[in-house]
């Protein structure tokens, strides 16, 4: 791109000096000649392409040319051309400068103070760097400085500012000038001299001063061929010498001079036309409409003072229509105008000069400096009323983003308070219901396992009291066997002693006693036992037997031991029968397998399903059964014959007989049997069979809930609106001023220019007054007529500031002017005139609209600085939004789908605690304040339910595990109670027979003595056998020995004698101890009874039970504790006791009954609680 | 054998009737002063007369087992007496030591040849723990195991090669020692490295081989070392104390 460039530009490469030089020459012939320097200018336009300053150059020599020919669109396209085309500060700001001008001509004076500015700005920009600036742009620079300052002092002197013409004009340095621009030099001689600058205290010297500054700028032109110059200081000398007063003295001041300019040696009275004249002349010759027209006026002028009123008046008649294009400078139209209307009320010609002055007054109304603030100032009021919309509307639509923002702000806020949030804890909720339902279920189920243990409690019970009623059995059993002995004794003696007949008689005797009281306990017992005969003791169901097998595999440590091998074959078999003696069958069968299979041997337990039954088998290979044996295996005898060889013992006879009792409950259970298979050294099979039972399915439903959707709604507000209004008032004389002045007035229009006068006079009278009022000691007062040089009263209060109503002033001037104009008091008239013109332009023209100019721009910058600013703010409000709010939003929404997530965690079918630590792992301290809220309580719910549900697991399993030890005490007893009831029947069964049958050998005496003797030892074998079979059998149920207070033992229709004896405690199984007071309860009668308890040595508690339904001698009561089938309850109850006894090892423990003349009492001694 | 005087406490009839018998025939020394068929009425008869024999049934109508109560208060009152306890509690073997306790003189199981002249005899001679044939072979059935185990302990001792070490090592850990524990003992010169190897020898020796692929832990193998009576469950003392 560089390269691209540096080409082009070695390509396009001019002659800058050339251009320089041609604009050098085209500038040299400015104020010389106009055509030579269009063109220089031209063909340095030409030349110069690519070449910007130099064509800036250029075109603003050109426009200077278009300005003398007051071609001023032409000028005004070419320097704005320049605006755009370069940026060199010097011609730029020349440029600016002939635009200020061009301002000035046309009276354009807001663009004059906008190009005023824009020159100042170029300036400044210069100075920067103005040690850098070529020679020839340094000449330029000082062309445009005092350019600058000459056109700036030009344009204020003809908006009456003389003060600030003059301080613009003081600003050139005439020295450095000379030096270096004579042109300018010139110029300066020449305003300085026009332009009433110097300020002195005569005007006579004023007049000398500037006649000298002419002179020199005439001699000066003259000499250098500066013709526009020099036909610029012949105008002005002209005019200076217009007036005889004036003139005589310059002319007897300055004779040399006079003569030096008077080349035509004219009479003094016509040296000023012929000046005039001659400034004409050579204005045509170098081609300045503008300057030949303000000739003209001059000549004009001096016309008038030779009284030729006609060619005054022909004079400016025709430069008027000479040229048109000076009606663009209204300035040059006024002054011409007003010539004309006094040159008309000369020859009297009275509607011409009406006409004129109309004009004159219409340009001056036109071109007053405040127009400015009709227009421009209204312009730029426009601009910055409309940046003021602007900002209001920024401001408006900063407000209405904001409301908007903040209203979906308070839309979310609401919505995320009342809907997300909400929805945020709609799962917690949902949840927490859940939750709540499962810890129900829970807590029901815990309530269910509850009732099922009461129930299995109540059975325990039951089954105790069965027991308890099968070791009262037993011991009755137990109670035999002295008989027994007692009868072989006897026996022994019989065949050991040859003892006396009679003896041996007795012993007979007693043997037959003894074998029919055995007969009576017999008795007692099959009666005891067919009287429960009807209750059926085992519980019939259908079960998996896979159930079984589970419990039963839990052995298998026991089997690894021995290292055999444990193999239980899965089934699906489902049978009907006792559960638990199933069990217990099962593992009876197990327990003889694993007894005789040596180690690394297998046990294998098996269910094979046939069409009617289920067939359990076990398996084992171990040394197996001799056939012989296997006969009997399920037989006492097996036990009875090889009394000291390893037997099966008494788990098959209890197998067998619960195979027998299943027989006997029902026609269901035909197909049961248990039976063995063994060959000696292979093993041996045991296996029992069992009806099948039908399975049962259950279904669970559950049910859902849903929840709610809530929507939420918004308000708005509007606001009112106030103005405010002011008033005004208006003061008296200025009233009184205003009617005359405008008498005045329409006195003129009716052509009464007297009485126009003395309107005029008194108004300017209150004017006076008014002044006078406010001022008291002031001194300036207006008057009817005075010195043209000196500063009028108005002008004065104008610049003091003082507040009285200037239109009103310049109404009455400009009526007395026109008064003075129709009466030819041409004094008048100028007077009049002359204020008016003065006060207009000073009221009119603004020293601050400059500075106004300048601030309006200011501000107005300002302003546009301000509304770009409030853009940025308004576009700056969505980052900041972002920043501050949505940043926060969707920080927000991210944690917010944390929660959610937390949320789906929740409501997932975990369990509680993976749930925890999944939440737990979400969960940070940078959630927001309300979501950390939500977090926490999620968290803690979870804690709560993790603790609740733990909680309630405990107790489920605690209360299963109650349950379970009910459920097996239960069991346990209830096998027990079965295998007590089969041994108490088989020992019924089996040995029922020998009594009686030794009974009938007895009455044979010795002769059958050796037979009686072979039965009795074998019934007595047999007997213990049997026995001990069960007795075995009472060691696996452990007595229970706790305290128990007194008053839960007791039947509600027990009381104590005394509140206290109820809160003793006494040691013993609880179950049993109420069972006791039941039956002792049923005995008494079933009635109310008061009972007595003492203490007996601190040991034991002796309890005294009345039994009033009971009548028994001493005897009687004596006998109550023997056994006989009525006596069952008594029986029991002494069981009960001698178990406490047994348990608490308190051997005075007894239950006795008294007899106290009939009436009877039952003392009970338990063991008392230490 | 002098003349003595007896009274007999039983509450079945028929048995007083053959108790009664064998006094007559066997023990004609023995004169019968009263039967009591319950406490009141023994209390009655004791304090009526003196004897110098009392043959005492523990069970009494509903107090199943008051006699051992009977027999401490009898033998309070008179040392002197001569308590004889003839019971049909065959297999109750705590009642016999409580009645011992008691004070009882001797013991006859209503089992076997029941109350024998000779019995009775060694009784009114003062000799003390006097038992029939049943349970004295119960007694001396006891004895044996007893000293068996002792002769196992020394077996096992010499069998499974323990020494004074492996015997300290296995009372301590059935103790709840821990070998922290056991180390610091002062007839223990070894560290916890050698102990464990040691513990793993014991269990080589006291289980073999095949465990059953049961591991065996110090519990399993202190267990072990009780049913191989290496240590004496009765004889388990710390050697601090």
């Amino acid at each position: 791109m560089f390269l691209i460039i540096s080409i082009l530009s070695a390509c396009s490469h001019v002659d800058t000096d050339k251009v320089d030089r041609l604009n050098a020459k085209a500038y040299f012939y400015h104020f010389k000649n106009i055509d030579s320097t269009y063109a220089y200018a031209k063909k340095a336009l030409a030349l110069s392409r690519g070449y910007d300053a130099g064509a800036a150059e250029a075109l603003n020599n050109l426009a200077f040319v278009d300005i003398v020919k007051m071609d001023y669109p032409g000028a005004a396209k070419k320097l704005n051309k320049i605006l755009s085309i370069t940026n060199n500060q010097v011609e730029l700001m020349i440029a600016d400068v002939q635009l200020m001008r061009l301002c000035q001509r046309k009276s354009n004076n807001k663009e004059f103070y906008d190009y005023y500015e824009l020159a100042l700005r170029h300036q400044r920009r210069i100075h920067e760097e103005e040690e850098r600036l070529s020679e020839h742009q340094a000449k330029r620079l000082l062309y445009a400085k005092s350019e600058f300052s000459i056109v700036t002092s030009v344009y204020y002197y003809y908006v009456g500012l003389g003060e600030s013409s003059h301080k613009a004009i003081e600003s050139i340095n005439p020295e450095v000038l000379l030096q270096g621009d004579t042109a300018q030099y010139l110029s300066y001689l020449y305003n300085v001299g026009a332009g009433g600058i110097p300020i002195k205290e005569h005007q006579d010297d004023v007049y000398q001063q500037e006649f000298d500054y002419l002179a020199r700028c005439y001699i000066m032109a003259r000499q250098l061929h500066y013709d526009y110059w020099e036909a610029n200081s012949l105008q002005a000398l002209s005019e200076h010498l217009i007036t005889p007063q004036s003139r005589d003295k310059l002319i007897k001041d300055n004779l040399p001079t006079i003569k030096y300019i008077n080349v035509d040696e004219m009479p003094d009275s016509l040296l000023a036309g012929n000046l005039a004249q001659r400034a004409t002349d050579l204005f045509r010759s170098y081609g300045d409409v503008y300057q030949i027209a303000s000739s003209y006026r001059t000549l004009a002028s001096c016309y008038w003072q030779i009284a030729d009123y006609n060619s005054a008046i022909a004079c400016l008649e025709n430069t008027l229509a000479e040229n048109k294009s000076i009606q663009q400078a209204p300035d040059l139209i006024a002054s011409i105008r007003e010539q004309l209307s006094v040159f008309y009320s000369a020859v009297n010609d009275k509607h011409s000069s009406d006409y004129n002055r109309n004009i004159y007054l219409d340009l001056q109304e036109r071109t007053r400096q405040d127009r400015y603030l009709e227009s421009h100032a209204g312009q730029l009021e426009a601009t910055s009323r409309q940046l003021n919309i602007m900002i209001v509307e920024v401001v408006l639509m900063i407000a209405f983003v904001l409301c908007l923002l903040l209203f979906f702000h308070y839309l979310r806020r609401r919505k995320s308070n009342e809907n997300s949030l909400e929805k945020l804890l709609q799962p917690l909720e949902e949840w927490r219901e859940r939750n709540a339902n499962d810890l129900q279920l829970m807590e029901e189920k815990c309530e269910e396992i509850q009732e099922e243990y009461y129930i299995s409690k109540a059975n325990v019970s039951k089954n105790k009291k069965r027991n308890i009623e099968k070791r009262a059995k037993l011991f009755l059993v137990s109670t035999i066997t002295p008989f027994i002995d007692r009868m072989l004794h006897e026996i022994t003696r019989l065949k050991s002693t040859t003892e006396a007949a009679q003896l041996r008689d007795e012993r007979y005797l007693y043997i037959s006693e003894l074998t029919s009281k055995i007969n009576d306990y017999n008795d007692v017992l099959t009666q005891w036992i067919q009287l429960h005969q009807g209750a059926l003791s085992m519980y019939i169901e259908s079960f998996p037997l896979q159930n079984i097998f589970d419990v039963v595999i839990k052995s298998k440590t026991s089997f690894l031991l021995k290292e055999i091998e444990l193999d239980i074959k899965p089934t699906s078999a489902v049978v009907k029968a006792d559960k638990v003696l199933t069990l217990f069958m099962l593992n009876t069968l197990a327990d003889n397998a694993r007894k005789f299979t040596d180690a690394g041997g297998k046990v294998t337990i098996v269910a094979k399903e046939e069409p009617n039954y289920v067939e359990i088998s076990v398996e084992d290979t171990g040394k197996g059964i001799a056939e012989a044996d296997l006969a009997h295996i399920f037989e006492h005898k097996a036990i009875v014959d090889y009394k000291n060889s390893e037997s099966h013992g008494f788990g098959l006879m209890n197998c067998q007989g619960i195979i027998n009792k299943y027989k006997k409950t029902s026609n269901l259970f035909s197909v049961c049997c248990l039976k063995a298979e063994s060959q000696v050294g292979k093993g041996s099979r045991f296996f029992f069979r069992l009806p099948k039972g039908i399975t049962r399915i259950l279904i669970l439903l559950f049910v859902i809930c849903n929840g709610f959707i809530t929507v939420a709604n918004a308000k708005s507000s509007t606001l009112p609106r106030s103005a405010t209004q002011a008033t005004n008032h208006r003061l008296q004389y200025l009233d009184l001023a205003n009617i005359y002045a405008d008498s005045a007035y329409y006195s003129n229009i009716k052509g009464n220019y007297e009485k126009t006068l003395s309107f005029a006079d008194t108004c300017r009278y209150y004017l006076n007054q008014y002044y006078l009022q406010l001022r008291p000691n002031g001194r300036y007062l207006m008057k009817r007529t005075g010195e043209l040089t000196a500063i009028p009263a108005e002008l004065q209060w104008l610049h003091d500031n003082f507040p009285t109503n200037y239109s009103i002033i310049l109404d009455i001037r400009n009526e007395s002017a026109v008064a003075a104009l129709a009466l030819h008091d041409w004094e008048l008239y100028k007077y009049n005139n002359n204020v008016y013109t003065l006060l207009f332009k000073e009221n009119s023209a603004d020293k601050t609209l400059g500075e106004y100019c300048r601030m309006m721009q200011r501000s107005e910058s300002n302003k546009s600085v301000a509304v770009i600013l409030l853009i940025v703010l308004l576009l700056s409000i969505f980052p900041l939004y972002y920043f501050m709010y949505y940043r926060h939003r969707f920080y927000f929404q991210f944690y917010m789908e944390r929660v959610k997530q937390m949320n789906e965690i929740l409501l997932s079918s975990d369990a509680p605690t993976i749930k925890k630590t999944a939440i737990n792992e979400i969960l940070s301290d940078k959630f927001p304040e309300e979501l950390k809220d939500i977090a926490t309580k999620i968290q803690q719910a979870l804690q709560q339910s993790i603790e609740s549900r733990e909680l309630s697991k405990t107790n489920i399993e605690l209360a299963e595990d109650e349950l379970r030890k009910m459920d097996f005490e239960d069991n346990k007893l209830h096998i027990s109670n079965n295998i007590l009831d089969n041994c108490l029947s088989t020992l019924k069964h089996e040995t029922m027979y020998y009594p009686s049958r030794i009974s009938q050998l007895v009455s044979g005496k010795d002769q059958e003595l050796q037979s009686i003797d072979e039965l009795a030892t074998y019934y007595k074998e047999l007997y213990t056998i049997l026995s001990m079979q069960a007795t075995r059998h009472l060691s696996s149920i452990k007595p229970i020995c706790q305290p128990v207070s007194v008053k839960n033992i007791l039947s509600r229709h027990i009381q104590t004698e005394s509140p206290e004896m109820a809160n003793y405690t006494i040691l013993g199984d609880e179950d049993l101890l109420i069972y006791l007071f039941e039956i002792i309860h049923k005995l008494s009668g079933n009635e109310n009874s008061l009972i007595h308890i003492e203490p007996i040595a601190n040991e034991y508690l002796l309890f005294k039970i009345p039994m009033p339904s009971l009548r028994l001698t001493d005897e009687e009561c004596l006998m109550l504790f023997s056994p006989s089938v009525e006596h069952i309850p008594y029986l029991i109850c002494r069981q009960i006791v001698r178990e406490n006894a047994d348990a608490t090892n308190h051997h005075r423990c007894g239950v006795t009954a008294i007899s106290n003349d009939g009436k009877v009492h039952i003392e009970i001694i338990l063991t008392r609680t230490k | 054998m002098e003349k003595f005087k007896v009274i007999i406490v039983e509450d079945v009839p028929l048995e007083l009737k053959g108790t009664e018998g064998i006094f007559r025939n066997e023990i004609p020394e023995a004169k019968v002063i009263g039967t009591a068929e319950n406490e009141i009425a023994y209390w009655k008869l004791i304090k009526n007369e003196l004897p110098d024999l009392v043959l005492l049934d523990l069970g009494l109508g509903g107090s199943t087992t008051i006699g051992v109560e009977i027999c401490r208060q009898t033998k309070e009152m008179y040392p002197a007496l001569k308590v004889l306890i003839f019971t049909g509690e065959i297999i109750n073997e705590k009642l016999w030591v409580d009645v011992l306790d008691a004070g009882a003189d001797g013991i006859c199981l209503k089992s076997g040849e029941l109350l024998t002249r000779g019995d009775v005899a060694s009784v009114m001679a003062g000799k003390q723990l006097v038992f029939n044939q049943p349970i004295l072979e119960k007694i001396v059935s006891r004895f044996k195991q007893s000293v068996n185990s002792r002769l196992m302990h020394q077996e096992a001792m010499i069998n499974y090669e323990i020494d004074e070490y492996d015997e300290r090592f296995l009372r301590h850990l059935a103790l709840g020692y821990t070998k922290e524990q056991i180390t610091n003992l002062r007839g223990m010169p070894f560290g916890v490295k050698s102990l464990e190897k040691r513990q793993n020898e014991l269990v080589q020796k006291l289980f073999g081989e095949s465990r059953g692929g049961m591991n065996i832990n110090a519990t399993r193998l202190v267990v072990r070392a009780l049913e191989l009576r290496i240590i004496d469950i009765d004889n388990l003392h710390s050697d601090e104390e």
